[in-house]
């Protein structure tokens, strides 16, 4: 799906502490199937981009388009994976992953199948009767991840999903989702803080400035896929992540 | 090997149960001891400390009657029934006053005045308004438990990550599905610590209003046992309160971990 955004404003009023303008003229393109990466200093905005992106929260003004709709009206739908991974204590991975089926009362053993299918795809098949308690971090957000998908989305959107990893498993992660996006063929928007993650991942990388926040540069990462870690070491990649911490390091604020 | 090694395991998770076992008995098997040892060779007229032996006689003998069984009926039927109303209804209210702001401050006044006056201080209007029937007792029980489990829940609902929420609403949930799927599940353990309160107050609240009015139920037997001085009959009521106490206490501890599987390791203590 085309995502556009064109003018993006928001405002959180308080009263006592003054307004607060956090995004200002944010405007930017998504291709169909594409893969990006918003990347910006701590605070500058992200999060609330992408929420407003999921419905979850109101824009102040400006417009968002899916394939020339409103969001509102478009037919397609978002799914978000959060960094804190926001699975339901209360149910089993299977449950958790059947949890949006089941809200749009898709039958049990539609719902079973469709479960079956992405716990499969992450990887998880022996863990479907678990309680997220019961697994690691990784575990955690693949589970986050295949019940995203579960909920066949045109578009998925990642706020800094992998940030609460260790070195080793945020490799893993970032493999898997490279590997998922390829095979279902989504368009993703990933937010980061990491610039080796999203020059990595993504075909695109937003970078953005804060006070109030707005997309500052595109960069485009044209390093030919599939990409291994070892692109890392590549030349081209080093002087992409130059270039952004650059950019970053310009702009108010560091990345945190 | 593994198997010989799980074998291994087991017993010695046995031997750990048993020595639990043990070591939560010796107390309680110490004190019996005393009291044999007391009520045998001490000085100790059976008024204050009937013997251990005219009270399992007493038991039994009030047991084969009917008559313990038929109290103790009348007693839980009263209790349960006022412990389930009550619950049912601080359960669901709320919620909905930790869900919605507006019912919470129209209910706010209300439910902290009555909720400060001590239930037991409102035994004699009830009885005045409702009689010695069942009644009073059933609402006086039902509203201890009402205020024992309707705090919890608002703020167990209220404390809910937002995180849930957004999730949940992410994928599609309406206000309702949310309540019902995310703050419902998320409130749970917050409910629980209420409703053990609310089932062993009810108990209390129960032996009250049954001493003060009643013509049945195991509070009446104590008081007639005080009017004829009838020690045995009151040990061994005594007795039969603390079994009960103590398997309601049991049973919503055991319903806690049945509903709450996945809090399985983590305390449920209050
Ligand atoms: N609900 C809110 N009310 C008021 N201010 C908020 C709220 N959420 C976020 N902010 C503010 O908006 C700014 C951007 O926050 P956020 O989008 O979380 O940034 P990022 O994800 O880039 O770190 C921050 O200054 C933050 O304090
Ligand atoms: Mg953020």
């Amino acid at each position: 799906m085309k995502l556009e955004i064109n003018g993006l404003k928001k405002i959180f009023i308080n009263s006592i502490r003054g307004n607060l303008l956090v995004l200002d003229g944010v405007n930017l393109k998504i291709a169909s199937g594409e893969f990006v990466s918003i990347i910006g200093p701590s605070g500058c905005g992200k999060t609330t981009l992408i929420e407003i992106i999921a419905g979850l929260q109101q824009k102040t003004d400006g417009e968002i388009l899916i394939d020339q709709l409103p969001i509102e009206k478009s037919p397609s739908n978002c799914a978000i994976v959060f960094q804190q991974y926001a699975l339901f204590p209360w149910l089993t991975v299977q449950k958790n992953i059947e949890y949006g089926l089941k809200i749009r009362k898709i039958d049990k053993k539609e719902r079973n199948n469709i479960s079956r299918k992405y716990i499969g795809l992450v990887g998880l098949n022996s863990y479907k009767k678990y309680y997220p308690h019961e697994l690691s971090g990784g575990m955690q957000q693949r589970v986050a991840l295949a019940r995203a998908l579960a909920n066949a989305p045109d578009i998925l959107l990642l706020d800094e999903p992998f940030a609460a990893l260790d070195a080793q498993t945020r490799e893993d992660c970032q493999r898997e989702l490279l590997r998922l996006w390829q095979q279902i063929g989504i368009t993703i928007v990933f937010v980061t803080h990491d610039i080796g993650e999203a020059i990595l991942l993504s075909d695109r990388v937003f970078v953005m400035s804060s006070n109030p926040g707005t997309i500052k540069t595109v960069i485009d990462i044209n390093l030919k896929r599939p990409r291994e870690s070892s692109v890392r070491v590549e030349k081209t990649f080093r002087v992409k992540e130059m270039n952004i911490r650059n950019l970053l390091n310009n702009g108010q604020g560091e990345v945190a | 090997m593994p198997k010989q090694l799980s074998i291994v395991k087991k017993i010695f998770r046995y031997r750990e149960v048993i020595q639990n076992i043990g070591r939560k008995i010796i107390l309680p098997a110490l004190i019996l001891v005393l009291w044999y040892l007391v009520t045998r060779f001490g000085n100790v007229h059976p008024l204050i400390l009937p013997s251990l032996e005219s009270i399992a006689r007493e038991f039994i003998s009030l047991i084969q009657s009917g008559e313990l069984p038929m109290h103790i009926c009348i007693s839980l039927k009263r209790c349960l029934g006022g412990f389930l109303l009550g619950s049912f209804l601080g359960i669901t209210s709320g919620i909905l006053m930790g869900w919605s702001r507006i019912w919470a401050d129209f209910f706010d006044l209300l439910i902290n005045f009555i909720r400060s006056i001590p239930k037991t201080a409102l035994a004699p209007l009830f009885i005045v308004w409702f009689g010695l029937g069942d009644m009073p007792k059933i609402l006086l029980i039902g509203l201890s438990s009402y205020f024992f489990t309707v705090i919890p829940t608002i703020e167990g609902v209220r404390n809910v990550d937002n995180i849930y929420i957004k999730s949940a609403r992410s994928m599609g949930a309406n206000e309702w599905q949310i309540m019902k799927s995310v703050m419902f599940p998320a409130a749970l353990p917050s409910i629980f610590a209420g409703i053990r309160l609310a089932v062993t107050t009810s108990l209390i609240v129960l032996v009250m209003v049954e001493i003060i009015a009643g013509n049945n139920g195991l509070g009446y037997l104590l008081q007639v046992a005080q009017e004829n001085l009838d020690m045995a009959t009151m040990f061994a009521t005594l007795f039969t309160l603390g079994v009960l106490g103590y398997c309601l206490d049991a049973g919503m501890q055991y319903l806690a971990r049945v509903v709450m599987p996945w809090r399985k390791g983590k305390t449920l203590s209050i």
